[in-house]
């Protein structure tokens, strides 16, 4: 990939990064001036970091439907022994 | 016994059991007590294993803040030397406001040419002196127009930022606050002592000499050598202790067709009489609000086009 392609890459991935608000005002700023080697770095670690938490907010979705039908279950069980 | 199996019935196989669910189920039933006492555990188990994927994600944020504030640092290294901004004492927001700005002063630089990178590094460096008090040395023209390209794009890109002038002081008042700390003070650097080496020497022959770098600068802003005398006498009317409504015209007129065209005429009548004032009463440093009324006062295309003209970005010479 050419490094504006990756500079552009970057600053798409930093609108839903997690770093704080500061480190995405340096990067954004100091992104057109960095040399290739840190724009690699940059891309890599923001790549990841989106791979990353995709993986772990499907994690936490997975764990709160699982959460979510135990529950319910549960709950159906109560309501059937007072039926009874 | 309680196990998978039961886990299963119960989740009337619209799920998959998977490892932490079981724990919490087992958790669940191998306590004593009720039925809501066993949601009561499986819900604690189940918090559990959200805070774990929470502490995930904050990891995987740390991460990323770690290997992010790297290349940021790397980028900035050679350039923090300079300004050696000593952290302790300060709060965490003007420092935070410093470093952004000065950010955006690195990016400025190291976006001209090497040559201007090179004028732009000698006067910083006889600003520093004055700072410091060691020397009065004149920054020549091309080290002002880099020194002035530079700040003019830092003080752009705050005002995109902040488009609000009281906000934009805010800013400043943080940057400055920091900026004690360092080797590049904003108070000193405002003070009328310090902004003075900011004055190259321009004579009127330079400006008519084709081999003079101010020959070009002149050319650039659209002053032809036909009107350059009226220019210089509008701007020499600003010394004028009392400016007659009929000369802050001519003023206002050489501003706004070759200094600041794209400024509204309103504005460009405040920063006359911006400028007039200054001119006049001779203040021993600029303010924070002073820069920030100036610097909301002219438009943004107007300091992009002076930049340009400074760097040499473009062939322009009016709008």
């Amino acid at each position: 990939m050419a490094i504006a392609d990756k500079k552009n890459k970057i600053l798409e991935l930093l609108k839903t990064s997690t770093v704080d608000q500061h480190t995405k005002n340096m990067v954004e700023t100091l992104l057109p001036v960095m040399k290739e080697a840190q724009v690699d770095e940059l891309f890599d670690t923001f790549m990841e970091e989106k791979s990353a938490l995709e993986k772990n907010a499907e994690k936490k979705k997975r764990v709160e439907l699982k959460y979510k039908i135990m529950v319910e279950k549960l709950a159906q069980i109560e309501i059937n022994k007072f039926k009874k | 016994m309680f196990g998978l199996d039961t886990l299963q019935k119960l989740a009337g196989g619209a799920v998959k059991i998977g490892p932490s669910l079981l724990k919490a189920g087992v958790e669940a039933f191998k306590a004593e007590g009720g039925t809501w006492e066993k949601i009561k555990i499986f819900f604690g188990t189940f918090m559990k294993e959200m805070g774990d994927v929470e502490k995930d994600k904050e990891k995987i944020t740390e991460e990323a803040e770690e290997k992010a504030s790297q290349a940021v640092g790397q980028t900035m290294d050679s350039a923090e030397k300079e300004i050696e901004l000593d952290k302790s004492g300060i709060e965490e927001e003007d420092a935070e406001s410093f470093q952004e700005a000065f950010a955006l002063t690195v990016s400025a630089k190291r976006s001209m040419s090497p040559e201007q990178q090179i004028y732009a590094e000698n006067g910083f460096n006889k600003l520093k002196k004055a700072v410091e008090g060691d020397s009065e040395e004149i920054l020549d023209l091309n080290e002002f127009k880099a020194v002035a390209a530079t700040a003019l794009s830092t003080l752009k890109a705050l005002k995109a930022k902040y488009p609000d002038k009281d906000q934009l002081k805010a800013a400043l008042d943080h940057i400055a606050e920091a900026s004690e700390n360092s080797n590049f003070p904003v108070a000193k650097l405002l003070q009328t002592s310090v902004l003075k080496v900011l004055k190259p020497e321009i004579s009127s022959v330079s400006l008519v000499n084709p081999l003079d770098p101010a020959f070009d600068l002149r050319a650039k802003f659209g002053i032809d050598i036909s009107a350059l005398s009226g220019f210089g006498d509008a701007l020499a009317l600003l010394k004028e202790e009392e400016l007659s409504a009929e000369n802050k015209e001519k003023v206002v007129a050489a501003y706004s067709k070759y200094i600041i065209p794209n400024t509204t005429e309103s504005d460009v009548v405040k920063v006359v009489e911006f400028v007039h004032k200054m001119v006049i009463e001779k203040p021993e440093n600029l303010s924070t609000e002073q820069l920030a009324e100036i610097v909301s006062l002219v438009d943004a295309k107007d300091l992009e086009r002076i930049i340009a003209i400074f760097t040499g970005k473009t062939e322009k010479t009016t709008s």
